[in-house]
């Protein structure tokens, strides 16, 4: 808590009184000089409120010594030690720091334990708000998190400019697995069936496995309220762009007496094309069912809960990207509208994705005084992505990949005097096998991973050091010219972290963190060979490489001081055998024509930046936001940039919350958001320039309607309906993005 | 002793799962060969002279193992004589099977979906014969009439044009595009 650092005046008058005492005086705050109301004051078994006008007085007192503790909303308590021998009247300056925004970054985990890491929390409520059924719409808002794009309907988050294999998902403390090491493959999550989702940057975050380098989401399970209730949650979201919408239903209860909550989730998503500002982008189309049970049962100590959910998707891609040459590639490059332009459509034909992902997991959590938290969670993850093409059509998947995982997690959180230990073993073992085209082998992998960290916490300050080993055995399989071949690698390696924070003064917070961690090749990195329709390049991967080591510093500053809230986060990140996909600069001839070739090659690599928020509330219902994420990354090996990082940006936006219009705690927002053109190319590397900078406005308004459990929110993204193309999204070769959309959506709770 | 009661009812509920996905190791080191899918491994053209059936000019395109791998084995260059006019056959061959497959017949099968587009800087001059079911060009057999003495390129390709097929070269997807040397003596 923050430190008192009143300024305390007192001022008595002398009056003579004999047997009673009386103690008044007035509250008033210490930066503005006016009058602070409702003021708590406690004075031995007495307890007043101050009046409008800050006065209060404690009357019939006897002499003798008190402490007068006052605490008020906004404010640190403050006590004060006082002798009465007579009528005294007292002015108190509180410091009132009524602190317009609330801590976005929490220094500590939801249970409160200490904890070094920096961690940014979507609730489960701004998630039903959102309506958001991916990963993207869950986290649009979030400053410092941008996307890599395959149209508008495939994202996968990037964080401290990095993404796929950089990046963890996890559910709880299971690692999502997915093929999460192609660019098209988004994460298959519904943030619906979430309770809430955990943000967390940079490297502080071993527990959850050595190769998150850029950091970790983690999507936490639900927390029930502590009394009996069930409830039913409708969603409905609609929208004009593309023209669809979702539909969701939430069951939840808890009985106290047996200790039993239950929560079911289940939303469907359809979608038809999406039009960009001029034409339609075709075969678009997007279709998704979700659904998960989460149940939770306490009994004595203990915890067992059980989750299992069940994803999936279907999805079109853009006609106009699927290409068979660079001759075909050059032609869609040279038009500026798609060469594939068919009318509207809600179906979804060939070249499309159908993506199912099934997981199961029991968890089981004791507390204990001798060992402290103990928790062991078994999970089991079921991926089956299938690609079709133009050739195979809708029947027979093109590629066709089925991953199986199953993971083991046991840990131990425990005290010893002041240090918070926390210690933990982890098992996988995952397979993975294709049916049709080849491009990536089936193949056997075994990971084991122990950590151990402490944390100390003080008054000012938090240190926490951490170290994991990490160890992984790939058995891989497939044909080569008719014969079988058995390849195996192992790879393992220490992390280490230091990281931790301390308060500089009340409103200023400083975080550090130093970490270094490797990362292992992935199986495409290692087996890629071959064509990649949607770009029309040659990939080859590299069973030579070795593992890429990351050495990271992660900083914040947060200064939260009455109406401004001022937030930066830098990040370097240095990399020893970066691996990368680098255009070769040569052709390779084949019977389909030329293709560039790409292959996977290892550098040295940093990646320097940061992430800026600034809030300031003008007025008592107007505030002003402005994010900033910049990025610089470097080959230094080759002295060159490298291929596909994210451009600057930046975003304003004003808020305004009223209650009114028949909506309470209602707020309208209009933002602005630029991403400049990334210069940080080299010349004739990619196909064509990287796109024009681009400016989009977006609004929304939103509220809970009347005293009803109704929430409303109705919104315009791209208001201007600008045509414009990002670097990171795959389809800017071929069309543009996504045009003025319109939305509403509308959240009940029975 | 609850909590090792459940424990143990855990570890063998887990043993059990790990052994049934254990059971599944069998298709993991049994992949599917790739050389059994489909592939164009060879663009085939048979040129014959139309006033002299007994000259017959075959020039073939391989490229053994199809995209990447190794570089292309066969790439001829086509030579023809000067002022003569010759009927083409074209076929597409999957060389990496034996017996050879001709993936021509699968063209032909599906017809309304595919296009052989010829392209020349030169003087030749090209006329597709045959036609599909909607009446358009589908350009396995054409006839090929040279002029003066030149040094050219005639480009081939097969476009697959599902569901969009209009006669125009330029849309769809590129499956064989090769480009021949080629010489009119």
């Amino acid at each position: 808590m923050r430190k008192i650092f009143a300024v305390l005046m007192l001022c008595s008058f002398s009056e003579f009184a004999l047997s009673q005492i009386k103690l008044s005086g007035v509250v008033l705050d210490s930066a503005t000089q006016k009058p602070l109301n409702n003021a708590f004051m406690t004075l031995g078994a007495y307890k007043v409120i101050a009046d409008a006008n800050g006065n209060f007085s404690i009357p019939q007192l006897t002499a003798g010594s008190y402490t007068l503790t006052i605490t008020h909303i906004g404010c640190d308590p403050l006590a004060l030690r006082l002798f009465l021998v007579k009528d005294t009247f007292i002015t108190i300056f509180l410091p009132h720091h009524l602190h317009a925004f609330e801590e976005i970054i929490t220094y500590a985990h939801n249970s409160r334990e200490p904890d070094a890491r920096l961690i940014q929390t979507i609730s489960s409520k701004k998630l039903e708000q959102l309506a958001a059924v991916s990963l993207s719409d869950a986290l649009i808002n979030t400053n410092g998190i941008s996307f890599l794009r395959t149209g508008s309907t495939i994202a996968k988050p990037i964080i401290n400019g990095m993404h796929s294999n950089r990046i963890s998902v996890l559910n709880d403390e299971s690692k999502q697995e997915g093929q999460q090491w192609g660019s098209e493959h988004a994460p298959e999550i519904d943030p619906l069936s979430a309770g809430s989702i955990e943000i967390i940057k940079g490297a502080s975050t071993l527990r959850y496995g050595g190769d998150a380098m850029g950091g970790v989401i983690r999507i936490l399970p639900p927390s029930f309220r502590d009394t009996s209730y069930a409830e039913i949650a409708l969603l409905a979201k609609g929208e004009t762009n593309p023209k669809g919408g979702l539909i969701g239903l939430k069951l939840e209860r808890y009985k106290p007496k047996s200790r039993l909550g239950q929560r079911a989730v289940f939303n469907v998503k359809r979608n038809g094309d999406a039009q960009a500002a001029s034409y339609t982008l075709s075969n678009t189309g997007f279709e998704q069912l979700s659904g998960s049970y989460y149940g939770l049962l306490k009994k004595g100590n203990s915890d067992f809960s059980f989750t299992s959910s069940a994803f999936v998707q279907r999805l079109g891609i853009l006609a106009a990207s699927h290409i068979g040459n660079l001759t075909d590639l050059n032609r869609a490059l040279s038009s500026d509208t798609p060469l594939i332009n068919l009318p509207f459509s809600y179906n979804i034909l060939a070249p499309s994705q159908r993506i199912q992902h099934y997981t199961g997991k029991i968890k089981w959590e004791n507390k204990s005084d001798k060992l402290g938290l103990v928790s062991s969670t078994y999970t089991i993850q079921n991926n089956h992505r299938q690609e079709f093409d133009n050739h195979n059509g809708d029947l027979n998947a093109a590629l066709d990949l089925n991953l199986w995982t199953q993971q083991l997690h046991l840990s131990i959180d425990n005290h010893l005097e002041d240090i918070r230990w926390q210690y933990g073993a982890m098992g996988e073992w995952q397979q993975n096998t294709f049916k049709g085209r080849y491009f990536i082998p089936n193949y056997l992998r075994y990971k084991a991973g122990l950590f151990a960290i402490a944390t100390l916490e003080r008054d000012a300050y938090l240190v926490e050091a951490g170290l994991r080993y990490d160890v992984q055995h790939t058995t891989s399989y497939h044909y080569e010219k008719d014969i079988l071949k058995t390849d195996q690698f192992e790879f393992s390696g220490l992390s280490a972290n230091v990281s931790g924070w301390r308060r500089i003064h009340q409103d200023v917070r400083i975080h550090l963190s130093a970490a270094t961690r490797f990362r292992s090749p992935d199986i495409n990195e290692l087996f890629s060979n071959g064509l990649h329709h949607g770009s029309a390049s040659l990939e080859f991967g590299d069973l030579q490489l070795k593992q890429e080591r990351a050495y990271s510093l992660n900083a914040a500053l947060n200064y939260n001081h009455n109406n401004l809230r001022f937030q930066v986060e830098p990040y370097l990140h240095y990399f020893n055998n970066y691996i990368y996909l680098k255009p070769s600069g040569e052709t390779q001839l084949s019977i389909r024509g030329a293709f560039p070739v790409f292959n996977y090659v290892q550098t040295d690599a940093s990646y320097v930046g940061t992430d800026i928020t600034i809030k300031y509330q003008l007025a008592t219902h107007w505030t002003t936001e402005l994010d900033g994420a910049l990025l610089l990354v470097k080959d230094h090996r080759n002295q060159t940039f490298i291929y596909g990082i994210p451009a600057q940006r930046t975003t304003g936006k004003l808020k305004y919350t009223f209650d009114g219009l028949s909506l309470k705690n209602a707020y309208w927002t209009v933002s602005s958001s630029y991403t400049a053109k990334q210069n940080r190319m080299e010349t004739n590397e990619d196909f064509t320039d990287s796109p024009a900078a681009y400016t989009l406005l977006n609004t929304e308004l939103g509220g809970q309607y009347q005293d009803t459990r109704l929430h409303v929110s109705i919104g315009v993204n791209n208001i201007l309906n600008t045509s414009y193309r990002d670097y990171m999204n795959r389809y800017r070769y071929y069309a543009d993005d996504v045009g003025i959309s319109i939305f509403l959506i509308l959240n009940y709770t029975f | 002793m609850k909590q090792f009661k459940s424990l143990s009812l855990t570890l063998i509920a887990l043993l059990t799962l790990t052994f049934t996905f254990n059971a599944c190791k069998d298709q993991v080191d049994t992949p599917p060969n790739p050389n059994e899918e489909e592939l164009i491994t060879t663009l085939e053209l048979t040129f014959t002279n139309e006033n002299n059936a007994s000259d017959v000019r075959i020039f073939k395109f391989a490229d053994a193992d199809g995209d990447g791998g190794n570089a292309p084995t066969i790439t001829d260059s086509i030579v023809l004589a000067a002022n003569t006019s010759y009927s083409l056959a074209v076929r597409f061959l999957d060389e990496s099977k034996s017996p050879v497959e001709d993936i021509t017949t699968e063209i032909v099968a599906e017809a309304i979906d595919h296009l052989i587009c010829y392209t020349t800087p030169g003087d030749l001059m090209i006329t597709i014969l045959d036609k599909d079911a909607n009446n358009l060009n589908l350009g396995l057999a054409a006839t090929v009439k040279t002029q003066a003495v030149e040094n050219t390129s005639l480009t081939i390709r097969l476009m697959h044009q599902p569901n969009q097929k209009n006669g125009n070269c330029d849309i769809g997807e590129t499956d064989v595009e090769v480009t021949f040397i080629t010489t009119i003596e």
